[in-house]
């Protein structure tokens, strides 16, 4: 460098006062804030989506070699919509199970918030309680269901047995809970609404607690019955926080695992296979690691679906 | 010749040598002395993943020969044990990722799928055979393709009828049943006696699978003929199905449809069905837990291993091999193949079956004449059926796709569909074949 040279603190001054020009700038300050964020997304979500899209249009399997994957387009989705004798059901399971548990656990959810919301006494004990199914590892809660829904040895069944016999009735092997396999797609479900009902009555809890009291008491005087006090006040209040959660849950169950891979690893049958369960067993046991992914993308466009809906119907409530 | 520091080779053995001496013998004092840190070897590490045995003392025993091994040959050996059910999905996880562990254990023929990406361990196969004479055909074609073991057969499970004595009695019914006609005949007194046959035929990798096969067999059925063709659509597979519906219904406890490996042990064990098919896992929980009939004697006594009935085609059995592949990212590979060559040293072996208490055979020939099945009398009956066996996939190859059809419970799925009044039989034997040509053709 020619001349004086500059001292290192001016130097440091000068940059300091650049980068704090940028820093003001509020576009840039939002890019900057952004990037992490961004490249979050870009490798742990864009990343492996991109990676299975492709993945689904080969004919990869575990353990071949990359040299002889070979493109296949839409080889395997015409495959599973036309001749795979598991994919329907699967689909049909799914569509049930998610539908059954989201409008179940909806129900439910409101029920125990409006009855929580009431409680005063115990109130952060019982609150507490009712959070435990969620809480707890859903893994630890269904084994414990293995055992309830136990042909042999269930709570159930036993007492059955036992108040079959104290009646004179005779003898009674009682449900097949999962061996049955309508039975066994409506345990799986039931375990679902068990472990997700609390968070939907949580969450309700929250939103109702945004509710000003004088909008009741103004119904109230105006004669509102109990039923359109519920319908005119408490839903239309708890509404915001009522989509994402409905939105959250659907996402959540309609790509459920553990549930079924713990209790029924889709069986009896294929009668309890979802998307998440089936393509586990094309991808990671039977080796198909291209039908395993198609199988899974199959869920995106039901799930953009809900995504798109909450977008527009968030970006209504804001305008 | 110096390196471009000027140290030679020469003074840089001596420089290792005397600071490791140093360290080893000396102390601080030689360390000090030489000037330099101790150098010492890396450690071997060896990761074996096998399943959680349904005999626990053989869980043990492979614990105790790998730490065995490991401290003569100055190699960590961690042994990992899971459930069986779970083995394919880390299998498959370890191999995509190439990292994982060195040694795994298959069971029926599921590395097959992945044989490309496994160790050539046809050496130690071979060196086997040489020293101790042949392995059973139908271990040797789970563990081979195209001629090249990609993993060492190691044990079968074998598989046959247990019983209870006292209820097969209580029902009338003199002797076992010699085909599968007579045992629905004897079945549906047993089930009226509220004593069912217990089978799944649900999503699990061993019983189901066991029962599965040589049922189908017995009636003359195949999946793919020797050719490779699927075969399945038959006039024999539609009586296997029809007879099936019939044997369910009448015979079987139709919880079956939803059980797993574990199911039927508990169910036979606590009084509820008459038989199963099973590994002698029931005889020896009976017998090492003391488990007690309903009145107060030792249920082992109670207990008879009987073979399978014969169909139409004959007796058919299938016992499920277990075998140990070395996956080809292993860092480790030639330890492995070290560790394995041991393990199928007689020595070691023979302690290992007896340790399990003859819940395995083994997969060489030689074992069938091993004091082992006299010192477990009861258990000699899954000694003299063993050779009885098929593959999977027969009577085509037992190839990828054939560990497919098991993986993907097809054949089973074929049976429970009918079971649960799911499909009918002509409408689950078209299920099945469109599904077998679909795993094929791929």
């Amino acid at each position: 460098m020619a001349g004086q040279p500059q001292s290192i603190a001016a130097i440091g001054t000068r940059g300091g006062k650049a980068a704090g020009r940028m820093l003001d700038r509020p576009a840039f300050l939002a890019y900057l804030l952004m990037t992490p964020a961004a490249f979050i997304i870009l490798f742990f979500v864009a990343y492996p989506f991109t990676w299975g899209v492709w993945m689904s249009l080969t004919n990869k399997r575990i353990g071949m070699p990359w040299s002889q994957v070979r493109f296949t387009g839409l080889a395997n989705y015409i495959d599973l919509v036309a001749r795979d004798g598991v994919f329907w059901t699967t689909f049909r399971n799914s569509l049930a199970y998610t539908g059954v548990a989201t409008v179940v656990k909806w129900v439910l959810g409101i029920w125990l918030a409006i009855l929580l919301n009431r409680i005063v006494k115990w109130q952060r004990l019982i609150r507490a309680a009712v959070l435990l199914p969620w809480i707890v590892p859903t893994v630890l809660s269904t084994i414990a269901f293995l055992w309830i829904f136990d042909p042999d040895f269930s709570v159930i069944n036993w007492t059955l047995r036992r108040f079959y016999t104290w009646m004179g009735w005779g003898y009674v092997k009682g449900p097949l809970w999962l061996g049955d396999p309508l039975l066994a797609l409506a345990s799986v479900t039931f375990v679902n609404i068990w472990r997700g009902t609390p968070f939907f009555a949580i969450s309700f809890l929250a939103g109702l607690q945004t509710i000003s009291p004088d909008l009741y008491e103004a119904a109230a005087i105006d004669g509102a019955s109990a039923w359109q006090r519920f319908l005119h006040v408490t839903l239309p209040g708890i509404r915001p926080i009522m989509i994402v959660v409905l939105v959250f849950s659907i996402i959540v169950t309609f790509a459920d695992f553990q549930i079924v891979y713990v209790l029924t690893r889709g069986g009896p049958a294929n009668s309890t296979h979802l998307f998440a369960t089936y393509a586990y067993q094309v991808a990671m046991v039977g080796s198909r690691l291209g039908l395993g992914a198609a199988v899974s993308l199959f869920m995106f466009p039901f799930l953009a679906l809900v995504i798109v809906f909450q977008l527009v119907y968030l970006r209504k409530e804001h305008a | 010749m110096a390196n471009r520091r000027g140290l030679t080779r020469r003074r840089f053995i001596q420089l290792a040598g005397l600071t490791t001496g140093a360290a080893a013998g000396g102390g601080i004092e030689a360390i000090l002395a030489a000037r330099r840190a101790p150098v010492f070897a890396q450690e071997r590490s060896l990761h074996f993943l096998l399943w959680k045995n349904f005999s626990p003392p053989a869980d043990v025993e492979i614990v105790r020969q790998g730490d065995e091994w490991g401290k003569q040959n100055k190699v960590n050996v961690k042994i990992e044990q899971i459930n069986a059910n779970d083995i394919p999905a880390r299998a498959a996880a370890a191999l995509e990722s190439r990292q994982g562990p060195d040694i795994i254990q298959f069971f029926h023929n599921w590395q097959n799928q992945y044989a490309d990406s496994l160790v050539d361990v046809t050496d130690i196969c071979s060196a086997l055979e040489s020293k101790y004479g042949g392995f059973i055909d139908y271990a040797k074609a789970h563990a081979t393709l195209e001629g090249r073991f990609n993993a060492v057969p190691h044990t079968i499970v074998p598989n046959i009828y247990v019983v209870r004595a006292s209820y097969m009695k209580a029902a009338g019914t003199t002797q076992w049943p010699k085909t599968w006609e007579e045992l629905r005949r004897e079945g549906k007194k047993w089930k009226a006696n509220g004593h069912p046959i217990g089978q799944t035929v649900g999503h699990t990798f061993g019983d189901a699978v066991d029962f599965t096969y040589p049922f189908l067999w017995s009636y003359g059925v195949a999946e793919r003929d020797e050719k490779g063709r699927v075969v399945i659509a038959s006039k024999q597979a539609l009586e296997a199905l029809k007879f099936f519906k019939a044997f369910w219904d009448d015979a079987m406890d139709p919880a079956g449809t939803g059980w797993d490996d574990s199911s039927n042990n508990r169910s036979f064990l606590s009084g509820s069905i008459t038989a199963t098919n099973n590994a002698p896992s029931i005889y020896l929980t009976a017998s090492n837990q003391v488990v007690l009939d309903e009145k107060g004697a030792p249920l082992v006594n109670d207990i008879r291993h009987v073979a399978n009935p014969a169909g139409p085609a004959g007796v058919f059995h299938y016992h499920y091999s277990q075998q140990l592949a070395i996956p080809k990212y292993s860092k480790n590979a030639d330890t492995a193949k070290e560790f394995l060559r041991w393990l199928m040293d007689k020595e070691q072996f023979t302690k290992y079956l007896r340790r399990a208490q003859a819940y395995h055979g083994a997969a060489l020939k030689v074992y069938l004449k091993d004091a082992m099945w006299d010192m477990f009398p009861a258990l000699k009956p899954y000694r003299d059926h063993l050779l009885e066996g098929r593959h999977v996939g027969w009577k085509g190859s037992a190839d990828a796709n054939a560990a497919r059809v098991v993986q993907n419970y097809v054949l089973i799925d074929m049976l429970a569909n009918v079971a649960t009044g799911k499909m009918t039989p002509e409408d689950s034997l078209k299920w099945a074949d469109g599904q077998l040509k679909s795993i094929y053709a791929a």
